[in-house]
């Protein structure tokens, strides 16, 4: 390289437009990092003097070979000013390698006045925008470089949205799976379900229920897989519709669970994975309902505006210490009363000032004073979440799944 | 003995006492989605420095979630596969209570109270 300059470093022209600081152009681009990347040197001093003209604030960083550019390219934001004519590289094969390294930064590229084509050639190519030395003005130069800048965020918006979207509807995809159309068409019991994913969004959890009626008992699960991510989600998936296919298939209802906890342990990605579950079971005509109980809330019972929580022996999770068939146990679900069954996110809510949470008992007095204002069943979950939110002080950290089934019909 | 204390969050502090075959991990404020995996790192390093004995303190946590308990639960697997044990110092009602619900009160070795903690030698 030919430098009139001696320092050897990359340059940090202070070249701040200082001329027109007074007057701030309205645009969102204030002030703009520029990686010159261009080894003639009054090529490279015409850059500095047209900008310095201008309006726009200018950082600049001047390199002059592709080997010096590296070092700056991956981490780069501003525009990326670039010769496609290099000492160590040129042509296409520069400008792919300094659009792929530098993801997040708009590139324009200088050509010259018989290189025309090259220019358009590497907008197709996908830099923002080309321009022809000796025919650039300063006001030129810094609109093209404002502007592909502003072209450049708009495209890493439109990716971002497109990334968002995609995810979108693969917890779209995955929260199907965990929350089905029940099966309860013969069954005594109607159902109202509700699910509102928690803070973390994008991370969906492994929250899920079901209700199958079969040769004239009314099974229902409502289960949680241990922590949050695809992974958790798929075995969610993966477990209500093998309890599902375990049911449906007339399997004793003894050995359904310790079925599903075996699946559970061949299906899991990580050891560490485990569940947690309730599964209840009515026979039709029936007023006390079986309850089985592996690490998960016991569900509450709504009667004549009181609530009542299931006693039940809490068994360890599903696929913690496999332990078989348990003992089941029975509790009165009359006519005319509601089961809740819900996932901790609920019950795991902030009660006014941290750290006190909500609780089983907080949960208690919520639906007391919900069901006391004369709510309806059906409009009960929206209800029971917007007074949870308003407690926790926002919306719930964790998801909340809930799945109100009426003996009788709803009332 | 070594002292190592690690700062990271304002909701949960961690430190550890680490010895010959036993660490004491001290967990400060509340165990949840956002804080566990800081708990997670901090157990497992314990064990892989050679701790068979991990002792949590949970004398000052003001609570935990699933998350937390199964970051416990999973600490507590890999401790016996060393023929090790994680024991839970002095939890708090709070976190005791959902020890019970989730059926884990009999599955981990609970000490009530912090007289239990080995003595820290006194220099």
């Amino acid at each position: 390289m030919t430098m009139a300059d001696p320092d050897p470093e990359p340059k940090n022209a202070g070249v701040d437009g200082s001329a027109a600081m007074g007057q701030s152009p309205s645009t969102a681009v204030g002030s703009v990092d520029i990686l010159l990347i261009e080894d003639d040197t009054q090529d490279a001093f015409l850059v500095e003097e047209l900008l310095a003209d201008t309006a726009l604030s200018a950082r600049i960083t001047w390199v002059t070979t592709l080997t010096e550019a590296r070092e700056h390219l991956p981490r780069f934001r501003g525009c990326v000013l670039l010769d496609l004519n290099l000492p160590d590289a040129d042509g296409m094969g520069l400008l792919r390698e300094v659009l792929t390294t530098a993801e997040s930064a708009a590139v324009v590229v200088l050509t010259g006045l018989n290189d025309e084509h090259e220019g358009i050639a590497a907008v197709a190519a996908g830099a923002q925008d080309y321009l022809v030395k000796g025919q650039v003005d300063g006001s030129l130069l810094a609109r093209s470089l404002r502007y592909s800048i502003e072209r450049q965020r708009a495209d890493e918006n439109a990716r971002q949205l497109r990334e968002a979207e995609l995810y979108a509807r693969e917890n779209m995809r995955l929260e199907r799976g965990l929350l089905p159309q029940v099966l309860l068409d013969d069954s005594p019991l109607s159902h109202r379900s509700f699910y509102r994913p928690g803070r973390k969004r994008a991370l969906v959890g492994g929250d899920f229920f079901d209700a199958v009626q079969k040769d004239g008992t009314t099974h229902v699960i409502v289960g949680d897989v241990s922590g949050h991510g695809p992974d958790e989600a798929a075995l969610g998936v993966s477990l209500r519709i093998a309890w599902r296919a375990l049911v449906m298939g007339g399997v004793a209802e003894d050995a359904v669970l310790p079925a599903l906890e075996q699946i559970l342990i061949s299906e899991r990605a990580q050891e560490e994975m485990y569940a947690t579950l309730c599964q209840t079971s009515l026979d039709t005509g029936s007023e006390r309902a079986r309850i089985r109980l592996f690490g998960h809330p016991p569900p509450l019972v709504l009667r004549d505006g009181k609530v009542e929580e299931v006693v039940a022996t809490p068994h360890p999770p599903l696929g913690v210490f496999p332990e078989g068939a348990i003992d089941v146990e029975e509790f009165a679900f009359p006519r005319g009363s509601t089961l809740l069954l819900y996932t901790d996110g609920l019950v795991d809510a902030y009660d006014g000032t941290p750290p006190g949470r909500l609780g089983v008992q907080g949960l208690q007095r919520l639906l007391i004073d919900i069901l006391g204002r004369g709510t309806s069943i059906a409009d009960l979950p929206e209800h029971l979440v917007d007074d949870a939110e308003r407690y926790n002080g926002g919306p719930l950290q964790d998801d909340v799944a809930m799945l109100l089934l009426s003996h009788g019909g709803q009332r | 003995m070594r002292l190592t204390a690690t700062v990271s969050n304002v909701e949960l502090k961690i430190s550890r006492r680490s010895h010959a075959d036993y660490a004491v991990v001290t967990v400060r404020g509340e165990i949840d989605l956002y804080t566990a995996p800081q708990m997670h790192s901090a157990l497992v390093d314990a064990l892989g420095d050679g701790a068979q004995r991990l002792i949590v303190d949970m004398s000052r946590v003001e609570f935990c979630d699933s998350t937390g308990i199964s970051v416990l639960l999973s600490a507590m697997k890999r401790a016996r596969e060393k023929d090790g044990e994680l024991e839970l110092v002095a939890p708090k009602p709070a976190v005791m209570k959902i020890l019970e619900v989730t059926g884990l009160d009999a599955v981990f070795t609970i000490q009530e109270t912090t007289d239990a903690l080995p003595m820290a030698a006194t220099p």
